[in-house]
């Protein structure tokens, strides 16, 4: 558990510093290479960019070595369980990632309550109150955006 | 002043806004009680919503979650011993023993009536400090907003985090995150990886959603206790008990309202400093009897007045100057710039009526407050019992619908999937997110101003330092850098000696 903290903390502001470099690079050839760097301020697209990445690199670098010198800065992560919760996490993600990539071919009123009832299961809900949840929850929205707001939800191109 | 307010009274009177007042305060309430979630969750979740209805109802909607979110908190602090928000961290120290001796009515109704009573002061606070400060700000050229925009992002980064170099490392992402897309000046799409639907950028609630209400739940999910569920009984609030003890402690009242509003103003410094300092002035001025963190009135009348107060004060800079006084007036800022007003001076000479609806609407939703507070108290009490199971995807199913229905994009979805996973990783890593909000709403106000300034002066960047008020401004930021930083690292210092 410990060693897996300490990894996540050194890797977000490895992570930081190489987007940092990534801009700054970027900059330098994209945007040099498609000439949008050399004339004035106003039309400098690179200068607030470029400033953002050398930012990022020092401020990344800063925590790194804060890190790896200090090692003390505590962050409060109190309650928070490792084992088989993360997997539930995880597994609302997945539902999530799968809810947007079919919401266009399902359309809403099918991959919505797919979406819910997965998710309260994942979450140990009893099945009833799933599909209740699902059915309700998703009728509801529809009715709010659909009827008050005149928003057209995804209809859906597979049916 | 007043003709702000009477402007601001004929777009605000309408039935859909007062409707929206009425329903933000309450929302705003439930989402306060629920213990972590809170005014900024609200507005966040509610923002994509509002974009659809009438700009003006749509502001009184937000502006009312922020009044009631900021107050909720406090019910589940003095039931529960866990503040609903960070605001309420104060109110459960003397609130919390109350209700230990039977006084949980009493307690949760002097909470309300003073944030309710602070929330009015505070209201006067920006109705008088607003405008004036706006028309002094109208004098203001790009090379001031640029120092103000520094200032403000300076401030925010420096108080928001645990570790400095990661609270200004948050701000510079939502800084490079707002470069993303179509650069205005010459029409270059930066970043954009070669999508057409980058090219207009990352719509703000997409992130801000993703960010926030994302994150917070994949951290909900992993603290497990899906079906906890609190049990709480709660007799009858008395609005006439409640008012009659804070016309008693008055002083308590606006002394502790000035310090909420005072600090509400000095971006980043948030309700949970002014409650805890209103709480520490209470108690360090106790009469003999009154005994603190046991169970005294008074300190949940200093907390609450105080934390409510706060929001008022905190919408100063925010609508005269642009800068946010806290995260959750950065995401209203936003909100307003997304309904096609730009928060600042200009705003108060060009959007009267904008500006002074939203100062009837702050208004409104305290008085809002105190009633539906005092009111529908059981029923917020009934809200805690809402298993986690069954909030967490009522949170998702809102934030996707909601998401989803501001550009019809599903690619918005998929932004506010990333942005929730990067949240997530950001707080595992002791990154704080409000510091990437303040940089995401202020970015593009930061590099307009500045490349402004310097087709100005022939790209000479000390003309910054040549006039007055920027140079001020800029010298009042390397003041903050230079306390915040120089303690920090003659500590480190030490401690590697040591």
């Amino acid at each position: 558990m410990h060693r897996r903290r300490i990894s996540l903390h050194l890797i977000m502001p490895m992570a930081l510093l190489l987007l940092g470099v990534a801009i700054i690079w970027h900059i330098n050839t994209v945007f040099v290479a498609d000439g949008a760097t050399h004339t004035g301020p106003l039309d400098d697209s690179g200068l607030f960019p470029r400033i953002i990445g050398f930012a990022l690199v020092i401020l990344s670098g800063i925590s790194l070595l804060q890190h790896l010198f200090q090692r003390d800065g505590a962050i409060n992560l109190d309650g928070l369980s490792s084992g088989g919760f993360q997997l539930s996490a995880l597994a609302i993600l997945g539902t999530m990632i799968v809810y947007v990539a079919v919401l266009r071919w399902l359309g809403y009123g099918i991959a919505t309550p797919l979406m819910l009832i997965t998710a309260c299961l994942i979450l140990q809900c009893r099945l009833i109150w799933a599909v209740l949840l699902a059915v309700l929850g998703t009728f509801g929205m529809s009715l709010i955006f659909e009827r008050v707001l005149n928003v057209q939800l995804p209809l859906g191109t597979l049916f | 002043m007043f003709d702000i307010l009477i402007q601001g009274s004929g777009t605000l009177f309408s039935p859909m806004a007062m409707l929206m007042v009425v329903l933000g305060c309450a929302l705003g309430l439930i989402v306060g009680v629920l213990p972590g979630l809170g005014p900024l969750m609200g507005i966040v979740v509610l923002t994509p919503v509002a974009f659809l209805i009438d700009q003006h109802a749509a502001m009184a909607l937000l502006v009312a979650v922020y009044v009631g979110g900021s107050s909720g908190g406090a019910i589940s602090a003095i039931l529960l011993r866990i503040p609903g928000t960070p605001l309420a961290a104060a109110t459960l120290l003397d609130g919390f023993p109350m209700a230990e001796k039977g006084k949980g009515a009493e307690a949760i109704g002097l909470a309300i009536a003073a944030s309710a009573v602070g929330g009015l002061i505070g209201g006067m606070f920006l109705v008088f400090a607003a405008p004036a400060l706006a028309e002094f700000a109208l004098n203001f050229a790009p090379f001031e907003y640029f120092g103000l925009s520094v200032l403000g992002l300076l401030t925010v980064a420096v108080v928001s985090a645990d570790s400095k170099a990661k609270g200004f490392a948050a701000m510079f992402l939502g800084l490079f995150i707002a470069t993303i897309g179509t650069d205005n000046y010459t029409s270059y799409a930066r970043f954009t990886l070669g999508t057409d639907a980058l090219l207009g950028g990352l719509h703000i609630v997409a992130v801000v959603v993703g960010l926030f209400a994302f994150s917070e739940m994949f951290f909900e999910i992993e603290k497990g206790g899906f079906d906890k569920m609190h049990k709480q009984q709660l007799g009858r609030v008395s609005l006439i008990a409640s008012l009659g003890t804070l016309a008693r402690n008055w002083f308590n009242v606006v002394r502790s309202s000035a310090i909420g509003s005072v600090f509400g103003a000095l971006p980043g410094a948030g309700g949970a400093i002014s409650s805890f300092t209103a709480y520490a002035f209470a108690k360090s001025n106790a009469k003999p009897g009154q005994e603190f963190g046991k169970g005294e009135p008074n300190g949940v009348i200093a907390a609450e007045s105080a934390n409510n107060a706060t929001c008022g004060g905190a919408l100063i800079p925010s609508l005269a100057l642009g800068v946010p006084g806290d995260a959750a007036a950065a995401v209203l800022m936003g909100a307003l710039i997304l309904v096609g007003y730009f928060p600042g001076p200009t705003l108060f000479e060009n959007n009267k009526d904008v500006v002074g609806g939203i100062f009837i609407a702050y208004l409104a939703s305290n008085v809002a407050l105190l009633f539906l507070g005092t009111l529908l108290a059981p029923l917020f009490v009934f809200a805690l019992r809402i298993k986690k199971q069954y909030l967490i995807p009522l949170i998702m199913l809102f934030s996707s619908v909601g998401t989803y229905a501001i550009q019809r994009s599903i690619f918005d979805l998929g932004a506010m999937l990333c942005f929730g996973v990067l949240g997530y990783l950001l707080r595992r890593s002791g990154y704080p997110l409000a510091p990437v909000v303040i940089g995401l709403v202020l970015g593009p106000i930061c590099e307009e101003n500045l490349r402004r300034s310097l087709i100005f002066s022939d790209g000479n960047y000390m003309v910054f330092f040549d006039r007055p008020i920027s140079a001020t401004l800029l010298y009042i930021s390397a003041a903050i850098l230079v306390l915040v930083l120089i303690p920090e690292s003659v500590k480190a210092r030490l401690k590697r000696r040591s």
